[in-house]
């Protein structure tokens, strides 16, 4: 994975200026109402963060996910041990993640990526 | 008397049908125990939501594996769409609708093609498992008022009950009550879990129909009441491979529950944005560290792809087992994933057999056993028993069954046997002494611990199976992610680096790399590699030169090393290497700089801004006004004085005297005008002392030397306080200028002598200045004027002022950089085949005779373009052949375009046959005919045609579609033969006056036929076209009615016989009500194979198997009627709605031209059929329906076929494709195997033959290989066509009925073959001894036992004459069945 520690440093890019990106990378016009903007770009985010789950879940093997599973029955609404178990469990997450996201631009772009 | 002395069909037995009606109800009986009451009153739902996301899940893994099977580019560019990069989100998008779609019709099967009659099948198998108990693993079922819910349902489902069951309801109020309160309970149960409560099945219906007839029989009311009683349960539908698919899918279902949101902390989410954008900015300065930025991604994509494919080798394990569990079979031909996944499949074994050895067991148990037969049977329990336990367990399938729709009723047989023997075995037992059932190895008489025991040891048996092949799964696993982490990673950069360079192609803010470099671009990963020109980075320099003028609206700064050069009167920039940096320098008419100059300076990085300056310039007006003096005097108040006098010098006197009258002319000769025009005054001649008042006195002299005499003049007397003074000289003369306003206004020159016309000119003294500051003066003297001046010319002087802008542009040199190098992205976008279609139990492949075949979604796709709207919409509607012929033309514009109509068209003009056709013409006979080889035969078939009746023969035109390939009929042998052959049907057309032929001629390229795989589709096409434009110009000229129907009989150029009638039977079959078309019976060459009774045997299956499909159907057998070449009829309007026969140019090979009309026409009629899914599917895309109930038309059984067969409308084929088959030792079957691989259209129909081809005599010696070869080829045609058994049983049996009482010694009724039906579903048959016997007996004889071989027989039966040396002692038919051709 690309080590660009200088963008990195340069500044930890939240999830919703990418999605601003996004957007405006497929030709969403400026013009657009505000309030219409703002719902599209939560809903590119939930899809974004679905993705990006499902991608996470999918990289792990059948002992992880049947632990992880049991996490959840436990812990549903733990965001914070969820995401520990991931932590402890999913060594290249960030990875997936990242390869994630490029994988969702590209979906979303279609010829424009 | 038959052929072969075949049964006649009302002593034909029914024992291949299958029973398929559930059990009766009991008996009825007046008094019934509580016991069997409440088991007839034992009420059950069953949840199946379980199966409809597996079933959901399942149809739309094979639709990826559908659209990822095709081949070519447009399957590649699939391959990448469907099975990589939108895999997931088609595969998701797909399981949606599949689910949306089961629901709303309530059919578990609709996703996968399944009718409502197989789901209610299913469902009621699972309804009655559920009721008699048979509950499995992973299933619960409990009293229903236990269920949330349940109570109420409960209870309003007994009064439902109670209702119906003393009449107060009749049939339809209860199917729609119970009807609406399982719908309500379904959504009550979904709303608390959306996973439940979506698809219910229940026997509520026949609960309440035995409790009517409980309460008809005298049970009362109330003890109804007690008896009945409610369970719900839970179903595990289908068969059991599911288990990690579902593990990820619901913990992502679980998650989606949560509030967790991502999975991922705000650490890891952010390091991953960082990345991902940075990659999607896709900016870096150093292009190698782009490159190693895309190679690293590239090794992280590698890596995810590899992840994936470990997924998806995963799901696809599931999917092949699970379609193996439901009874589909490995593909013939090479089908590598498929082996390759085959390799890791568990040890299963087919439901049937599980069932026919639980069944033999059964009945095994009802007589004596013996203790090995104990054993056996136990064994045989156990076995059962533990792949049913297994399976539920280990949700994996160690059981196959027989089919998708049928597992549910395997799985209830199964359990009730199982149950069955189980209990006949422990009631066996009992008694039996402890050493015999030591002996059949009983565990202390217990049936079930010794199940137990050896269950266990069958269990340890699988488990060890199960690793070995979870092991070579493993191994697969390993090796497939590996080269696909490879795949990922090579496809990921490269296509990356290549979508990158297509990006940089088309866009203007990329450069590629072999584009050059634009300020403001980025470049590519591959234009940073190898690139190295700089742009301007957008930054200037700062030094600049001093302003310098272009002209006076403008000015410019220039950088520093640049400077403006002017050639021919343009100005250049010139940078400060010398190069031109703008060959245009303009500027617009406000000075700026132009858009011209502008766009070149941008696009090279300079950057210009403008100042602007303000200026004023001032210039002097002067224009020539003629002006009365006073207006003079007030406009110019600087020239005159403003004076006061003071006093006279009158000299004391009061008249004029001394010097007061000493003011005289001056000038030439005293005229006042001097030598230059000018006008003079003159003093010089006053005296001294000749001007005094009182004491006061002026010396003019001392005056004038003093400059302080001057001559006064007064304009006119009101203005004489404002005075021009004029000075005077040291002589005495004061000079007026004569282009003064003094000497213009107040001045003339009257023949040369000076006119004064001013009030007053007065020589006088100043003074001084008075208190006003008025020059005070005295008089000396005063000359007298008019008092009447001139107008004067005044020269009027303004002085204007303007402001002015000057625009100083200043130019901003840039600094140049190199471009930022975007980093490719890496895209995964890989080519990913789907798993290969799987070969269902006893189906032949799509386009095989016997079965529908399956279309794909591509020619689905096309068929839906190419079928008549209205048809389309309502599949049963009556087509009116205008309107379809109509839009058939417009069709085929569209499709071959119009000059292929035109051509079609001309050829139609040039056939008057075609012309006259109109309301008379009942029937068009369409024969493909080739050109270049049936010069032999035309005549004899044309003759068939000509010997119709009359009246048939008037109402029939015959097209023929001579055809051939062009390239091969260029010779001139080749043209004679197209002439022979024209001549040979001018020949029929005169032996047979009323028959009409028309002919077309038309020729295809090697080229189309190798596209298409064959020529056949062509040239029926192109004759099918001919038919149905040639009605369409009859109706639009007239001839022929909108409305009027007729047959289109697509028949072969080689018949050699042909039934009497045979057009009236045809036409009338088709013609029929609700018939689209219709198939004739084919006999195969009766008097050519006569000589050869095997082949006669095998052809004679075949010939009964295409026509017997309408029986088979009718029994509920699987079977088609194929629409074949050589015997088929349809209506015209039929053929013109459904596109014909298609127009794809890569599929006109063997099948295109008959087969595939009929299956056309069943698409297009049967509501059921996958090309109205698709049509449903793309109308309601995206659209919920909740739980409304789908439209009318879905679902609906029991339409008819729309091909039927046509009694009496026989034609007996040129048998000599199959002969050549036979004779060289191969399956009949294949006869058409390589039909398009000839020279000319098609194989030649002898290419098998021998030169010399000899009879096949049957001796005692050789009967028995004969018939062993007979049964090699029916079974072959068997196999090969994909024959259901049951229809294949009925088929043998009339083919070879049992013995006859006394026949051959038999004493009636003794089969004279046996049949098995392997796992496979298939059918194979053997004679047995007596059938061997009986069959050499009925291929040599007749049934008078008199020597009449077959061959013969045939032919005097269809043909009416005698095979000799036969003897004419045997009677001819009255009436042979068949018309012979005439050579």
């Amino acid at each position: 994975m690309v080590q660009c520690k200088e963008l990195v440093k340069s500044g930890k890019l939240k999830m919703d200026e990418f999605i601003k990106q996004l957007l405006k990378d497929s030709g969403v016009s400026d013009d657009m109402d505000a309030a219409v903007r703002e719902q599209l770009q939560k809903d590119l985010t939930d899809r974004l963060t679905d993705f990006l789950n499902k991608r996470i879940v999918e990289s792990m093997d059948e002992k992880t996910l049947a632990e992880f599973e049991q996490v959840i029955d436990q812990n549903g609404d733990d965001a914070a041990k969820i995401q520990t178990f991931i932590e402890q469990n999913v060594a290249n997450r960030e990875q997936i993640a990242a390869s994630a996201i490029l994988e969702f631009r590209a979906l979303y772009l279609g010829d424009k990526a | 008397m038959d052929e072969i002395g075949i049964m006649p069909e009302d002593v034909l037995e029914e024992e291949a049908a299958v029973a398929t009606t559930p059990p009766a109800l009991p008996p009825d009986q007046v008094e019934l125990t509580d016991e069997q009451l409440a088991e007839q009153l034992r009420g059950q739902v069953v949840d199946l939501s379980q199966g409809v996301q597996s079933e959901a899940i399942d149809a739309s893994d094979e639709y990826i594996n559908e659209q990822t099977r095709q081949r070519g580019v447009k399957g590649f560019l699939k391959r990448i769409w469907h099975g990589n990069i939108t895999r997931d989100y088609i595969r998701q998008r797909e399981t949606r609708r599949n689910k949306q779609e089961i629901i709303e019709t309530q059919n578990l099967y609709a996703a996968s093609g399944g009718t409502k009659e197989e789901h209610d099948a299913a469902a009621s198998a699972v309804v009655t498992r559920f009721a008699e108990d048979f509950i499995h693993g992973g299933e619960s079922n409990q009293d229903l008022a236990e269920t949330e819910h349940g109570s109420e349902l409960e209870h309003a489902l007994k009064t439902l009950v109670k209702e119906y069951a003393s009449g107060e309801l009749d049939d339809d109020s209860l199917q729609e009550e119970k009807t609406r309160l399982l719908d309500s309970y379904g959504e009550s149960i979904s709303e608390a879990d959306r996973k439940k409560g979506l698809l219910l099945a229940d026997n509520v219906l026949e609960v309440a129909r035995n409790a009517r007839a409980a309460f008809e029989h005298g049970v009362g009311i109330d003890r109804i009441d007690q008896a009945l009683s409610f369970r719900a349960g839970e179903a595990r539908v289908g068969v059991r491979s599911q288990e990690w698919r579902d593990t990820a899918d619901r913990v992502l279902e679980k998650l989606q529950g949560t509030r967790v949101g991502s999975l991922v902390n705000e650490t890891t989410l952010s390091v991953a944005v960082g990345v991902a954008v940075s990659a999607g900015k896709f900016t870096v300065r150093k292009a190698a560290m782009a490159a190693a930025a895309t190679l690293g991604m590239g090794v992280g994509a590698g890596a995810l792809a590899g992840l994936r494919e470990r997924l998806r080798v995963k799901q696809e394990r599931q999917l092949h087992a699970r379609q193996r569990a439901e009874g589909q079979e490995m593909p013939e031909g090479s089908a590598k994933r498929r082996e390759q996944l085959e390799a890791t499949m568990y040890e299963a074994v087919p439901a049937s057999s599980l069932i026919d050895s639980l069944s033999a067991s059964a009945t095994a148990l009802e007589g004596d056993v013996n203790p090995e037969e104990l054993a056996e049977i136990v064994a045989q329990l156990s076995h059962a028993q533990t792949r049913v336990l297994m399976s539920d367990e280990q949700n994996a399938d160690f059981i196959r069954f027989d089919d998708h729709e049928g597992v549910e009723q395997q799985r209830l047989n199964l359990d009730r046997l199982i149950a069955q023997v189980k209990v006949a075995l422990q009631q066996k037992i009992e008694g039996v002494e402890e050493s015999v059932l030591q002996a059949a190895g009983f565990v202390s008489g217990s049936v079930d611990q010794t199940i137990a025991g050896l269950s266990q040891l069958t269990a340890e048996i699988m488990s060890a199976d199960v690793s070995d092949k979870d092991r070579v799964f493993r191994k697969l696993q390993r090796n497939r992610t590996l080269k696909m982490a490879a795949v990922g990673f090579v496809s990921g950069v490269t296509i990356g680096v290549a979508m990158q360079e297509v990006r940089a192609a088309v866009s203007s803010d990329m450069q590629g790399v072999f584009e050059h470099a634009q300020p403001g671009q980025r470049r590519t990963t591959l234009a940073g590699l190898f690139h190295h020109d700089q742009v301007p980075s957008g930054q200037t320099l700062s030094e600049h030169l001093a302003p310098q003028s272009i002209n006076e609206h403008t000015s410019m700064v220039l950088p520093e090393g640049t400077h403006l050069q002017q050639v021919d009167g343009a100005y250049h920039l010139i940078g400060a290497n010398g190069k031109t940096i703008s060959e245009h320098v303009g500027f617009d008419g406000s000075g700026h700089l132009d858009s011209q100059t502008q766009a070149v300076l941008a696009g090279k990085g300079y950057h210009f801004h403008d100042a602007i300056q303000q200026y004023q310039t001032t210039h002097t007006e002067v224009t020539q006004v003629n002006v009365p003096a006073e207006q003079y005097m007030h406009d110019h108040p600087g020239e005159f004085t403003a004076v006061h006098r003071q006093l006279w010098y009158d000299n004391n006197t009061p008249k004029f005297d001394r010097n007061e009258l000493k003011l005289w002319w001056g000038g030439e000769g005293g005229n006042g005008v001097d030598a230059n025009g000018n006008y003079v005054f003159n003093v010089a001649h006053m005296t001294q002392g000749g001007s005094f008042h009182g004491d006061q006195a002026a010396n003019y002299q001392q005056l004038i030397a003093e400059h302080k005499m001057a001559i006064a003049l007064s304009v006119d007397k009101g203005t004489q306080s404002h005075v021009i003074m004029v000075p005077i000289d040291s002589n005495g003369n004061a000079v007026i200028d004569k282009n003064s306003f003094a000497g213009q206004a107040l001045f003339e020159n009257s023949n040369d002598h000076a006119v004064f016309n001013g009030a007053y000119a007065e020589a006088v003294q100043l003074t001084g200045t008075g208190q006003n500051g008025e020059t005070t003066m005295r008089m000396l003297a005063t000359y007298g004027g008019s008092g009447q001046p001139h107008n004067y010319t005044d020269t009027i002087t303004n002085v204007i002022t303007e402001n002015h802008e000057r625009v100083i542009t200043t130019i901003d040199a840039p600094i140049m950089t190199d471009l930022p190098t975007e980093i490719a992205p890496v895209l995964p976008i890989y080519s990913r085949r789907g798993l290969e279609r799987l070969a269902t139990r006893g189906a032949a492949t799509p386009g095989e005779y016997y079965m529908y075949g399956s279309a794909s979604p591509e020619e689905i796709e096309q068929q839906l373009r190419e079928t008549l709207p209205s048809l389309l919409e309502d599949p049963g509607t009556e087509v009116r052949t205008g309107e379809a012929v109509a839009w058939y033309r417009e069709l085929a514009k569209e499709k071959n375009g119009d000059e292929y109509v035109e051509d079609v068209d001309k050829s139609i003009t040039d056939s008057q046959e075609l012309l006259e056709i109109g309301d008379d013409t009942k029937a068009i006979v369409a024969i493909p005919v080739a050109g270049l080889s049936e010069a032999e035969n035309i005549f004899s078939t044309l003759s068939l045609y000509g010997q119709q009746p009359e009246e048939d023969v008037r109402s029939t035109v015959v097209l023929l579609n001579v055809n051939w390939q062009e390239e091969l009929g260029t010779t001139p042998e080749a043209q004679e033969k197209v002439q022979q052959l024209l001549a040979e049907v001018q020949r029929a057309r005169e032996a047979f006056p009323g028959l009409k032929i028309a002919v077309v001629q038309s020729t295809f390229t090697a080229q189309q036929k190798q596209r298409g795989g064959g020529a056949i589709g062509l040239v029926t096409r192109r004759l099918y076209d001919s038919a149905i434009l040639a009605v369409d110009r009859a109706i639009k000229e007239g001839r022929m009615s909108p409305d009027h129907e007729l047959a289109i009989l697509r028949n072969d150029a080689d018949a050699g016989g042909i039934s009497r009638g045979y057009i009236g039977r045809m036409t009338g079959a088709v013609l029929q009500p609700g018939i689209d078309a219709a198939v004739g019976r084919i006999k195969w060459g009766i008097d050519k194979v006569k000589g050869m009774p095997g082949l006669a045997l095998a052809l004679q299956f075949e010939e009964g198997v295409r026509t017997a499909g309408l029986r088979a159907r009718g029994k509920g057998f699987e079977a088609d009627i194929p629409t074949s070449g050589p015997n088929t009829g349809v209506r015209v309007s039929t053929l013109a709605a459904v596109g014909s026969i298609g127009f794809d140019p890569d599929d006109t090979g063997a099948g295109t031209d008959d087969l595939r009309l009929g299956k056309r026409i069943r698409s297009v009629r049967k509501r059921t059929s996958p090309l109205h899914r698709e049509r449903y599917r793309q109308e309601h895309r995206g659209i919920m329906r909740g739980w409304s109930r789908y439209v009318t038309g879905v679902g609906e059984t029991g339409e008819e076929d729309p091909v039927t067969v046509a009694t009496g409308a026989t034609i007996d084929s040129d048998p000599s494709r199959l002969e050549g088959m036979y004779r060289t030792g191969q399956p009949i079957s294949a006869a058409w195997n390589d039909f398009d691989q000839g020279e000319e259209g098609s194989k030649h129909r002898s290419a098998y033959l021998p030169e010399v081809r000899t009879d096949e005599k049957i001796t005692p010696d050789n009967f028995e290989a004969v018939l062993g070869y007979v049964e090699f080829q029916i079974n072959e045609l068997i196999g090969g066509y994909g024959i259901d058994p049951r229809f294949a049983e009925m088929q043998l049996r009339r083919s070879f009925p049992p013995a006859r009482p006394g026949e051959l010694g038999s004493d009636g009724n003794e089969e004279l073959y046996e049949s098995v039906i392997d796992a496979s579903g298939t059918l194979t048959f053997k004679f047995t001894d007596l059938g061997k016997r009986v069959m050499l007996k009925r291929l040599t004889r007749n049934n008078r036992g008199r020597f009449d071989p077959m061959g013969s027989r045939r032919v005097r039966v269809n043909y009416g004459r005698y095979v000799r040396p036969m003897g004419a002692d045997i009677p001819l038919p009255r009436t042979s069945r068949l018309m012979e051709a005439v050579k």
